[in-house]
């Protein structure tokens, strides 16, 4: 087992030092190759990931300068296993956001087309993903991996919850928060999360679940859905035409109707849960012992002013709304109904994993224009259903529209990462393998 | 949301809005409304709210064996206001109390 897309440290550093995209926050110019599983593969972190070596900002201008003096289990993982770090990357403010128009240093936009949004938050990730880097390591709230990997042509992933321990990255919302990834194919998949995957005492969300292996299976059964009145007439044609090759190929599909309200439904109940969360997590951004400080004559001054400053606009709103949630008035309207929602959300997804081995559908439409942001409703934030399930979810290469990428969504059963990252193998053949 | 709960709601939160932010979530929450109306009309009734993803309850029971922690000269290094020994911060109970 070995990564196959093994990137180069000298020409990776050079492209993060040329960049123009407001992507990279701090460059290793002196990344060495180490022995290990990983040895020679080129990986950036995103900088909500903490490091011993190098500042963690999150992109917020709250954190600037701070140094966490430790390392996320993940970058120790990865470091025990001789990955050579080549950068932080950017993002939008503290991981909330999904366009890469908010990070505190400047809007990071689509490489592909400059006129389109990259997706986020892992934006920066994404957007300085090219061969010369093995992996870029980023996180995965509500589709922060998978949407900017669908909108830049790439492999994303995020592992079931607690598959991967979250020590170490600065939580946004914690029932949610994952750890993902961008690959150039499924093997390096896999190989990572050999290295990353495991329980870890830190993090009492962890689990223990199976650790994926190289080995190809064609799924038995696939779960598609019937509920494409939201797809442009080129990724309907795409998905149907998919479903003749899937039919080809001996795979049983099971189509399904779903219910649209509850599909509706998705992005309020992830807006309600994630922003109270982490309206709650973020109380320890203040001033007093870490981060950017503003002085005060006494220390609500201090913490005002600090926060004042130190928070962007969105993040203001977000946890403004979810302190409004999350009043006494509310919780049982917003917060506690939220909890339920997601509930029947969940059964509803997982009806589909217990009778499929799979469920494909496209991951969203391409990237919009900056000058017009997503589209309000459900196929833009499709994805996210897999943060309020937890489940497994793969994001790969698949069709074009135009110039611009859409991915396929592999989604499985939480904790059958292993299945789905084999039939994954298979897909990713049945497209081409290109990537490989 | 009108101007002033919005106000209330980020003094509680401990920051100050701009008139930019205010405009500029007001006009978010007109539109979120719409969506929290219809989120408000799903039947939930007897639908047991869900906290977890994983409900089965887990522990990591460890003995409490002293740790390698970080060091305070870098703990400290990350405070605006500290001595040698501690951050600094402005008195909390006021005198009068």
């Amino acid at each position: 087992m070995k990564i196959k897309n093994i990137g180069n440290i000298s020409d990776a550093i050079n492209e993060l030092k040329n960049d123009k995209n407001n992507a990279v926050s701090f460059i290793y110019e002196n990344a060495k190759i180490h022995d290990g599983l990983l040895s020679g593969a080129t990986f950036t972190i995103k900088d909500i990931f903490a490091t011993e070596d190098a500042p963690t900002q999150a992109s917020s201008k709250i954190l600037e300068n701070f140094m966490p003096y430790y390392d996320a289990e993940v970058v120790a993982r990865l470091r025990k296993a001789g990955a050579t770090f080549v950068g932080k990357t950017h993002l939008d403010e503290l991981a909330l956001g999904g366009t890469g128009t908010y990070s505190a240093y400047g809007i990071i936009k689509n490489p592909l087309d400059k006129t389109r949004i990259i997706g986020g938050s892992s934006s920066g990730a994404a957007a300085t993903f090219s061969k010369n880097i093995s992996i870029a390591l980023g996180s995965d709230t509500g589709d922060s991996v998978r949407l900017p990997a669908s909108y830049t042509g790439h492999f994303g992933f995020k592992p079931s919850y607690g598959a991967i321990s979250r020590f170490g990255l600065f939580a946004f919302a914690t029932s949610l928060d994952t750890v993902g990834f961008f690959a150039h194919n499924v093997n390096d998949l896999i190989v990572t999360s050999n290295v990353l995957f495991g329980e870890d005492e830190k993090d009492f969300s962890s689990r223990t679940v199976d650790l994926p292996t190289i080995e190809e299976i064609k799924p038995k059964r696939v779960a598609m859905l019937s509920n494409t009145e939201l797809l442009s007439k080129k990724i309907k044609d795409d998905y149907a035409h998919l479903k003749e090759t899937l039919s080809k190929e001996g795979v049983e599909i099971n189509e399904y109707k779903l219910d649209t309200k509850l599909l509706e439904a998705i992005n309020t109940c992830y807006m309600i849960i994630s922003f109270s969360e982490a309206s709650s997590n973020n109380a320890n951004l203040n001033g007093i012992a870490f981060g950017n400080s503003i002085s005060g004559k006494t220390w609500v001054d201090q913490m005002t002013s600090t926060r004042s400053k130190g928070f962007g606009r969105m993040v203001q709103r977000r946890f403004a709304l979810g302190a409004f949630y999350l009043q006494k008035e509310n919780q049982d309207i917003y917060f506690n109904k939220a909890k339920q929602v997601r509930r029947m959300i969940v059964d509803m997804f997982n009806k589909l994993y217990s009778e499929n081995d799979l469920l494909i559908f496209p991951s969203a439409p391409i990237a919009p224009l900056l000058s017009e942001g997503k589209e309000d409703n459900w196929f833009s934030s499709y994805l996210t259903h897999a943060n309020l399930s937890g489940n497994p979810s793969l994001s790969i290469p698949w069709v074009s529209e135009g110039d611009m990428p859409v991915n396929l969504t592999l989604d499985a059963k939480l904790y059958n990462d292993k299945s789905l990252l084999s039939y994954a193998l298979w897909f990713e053949r049945l497209f081409g393998g290109k990537n490989v | 949301m009108n101007k002033e709960e919005i106000k209330k709601i980020a003094s509680s939160l401990l920051f100050d809005v701009t008139e930019e932010v205010l405009k500029d979530f007001e006009e978010f929450f007109e539109q979120h409304l719409q969506d929290l109306k219809a989120f408000e009309k799903i039947d939930t009734t007897g639908v047991k709210p869900m906290s977890f993803i994983d409900e089965t309850p887990k522990t990591f029971m460890r003995d409490d064996v002293p740790g390698k922690s970080l060091e305070k000269e870098k703990l400290l290094n990350n405070a605006t206001n500290k001595n040698d020994d501690f951050v600094i911060l402005s008195k909390v109970v006021d005198s009068e109390n």
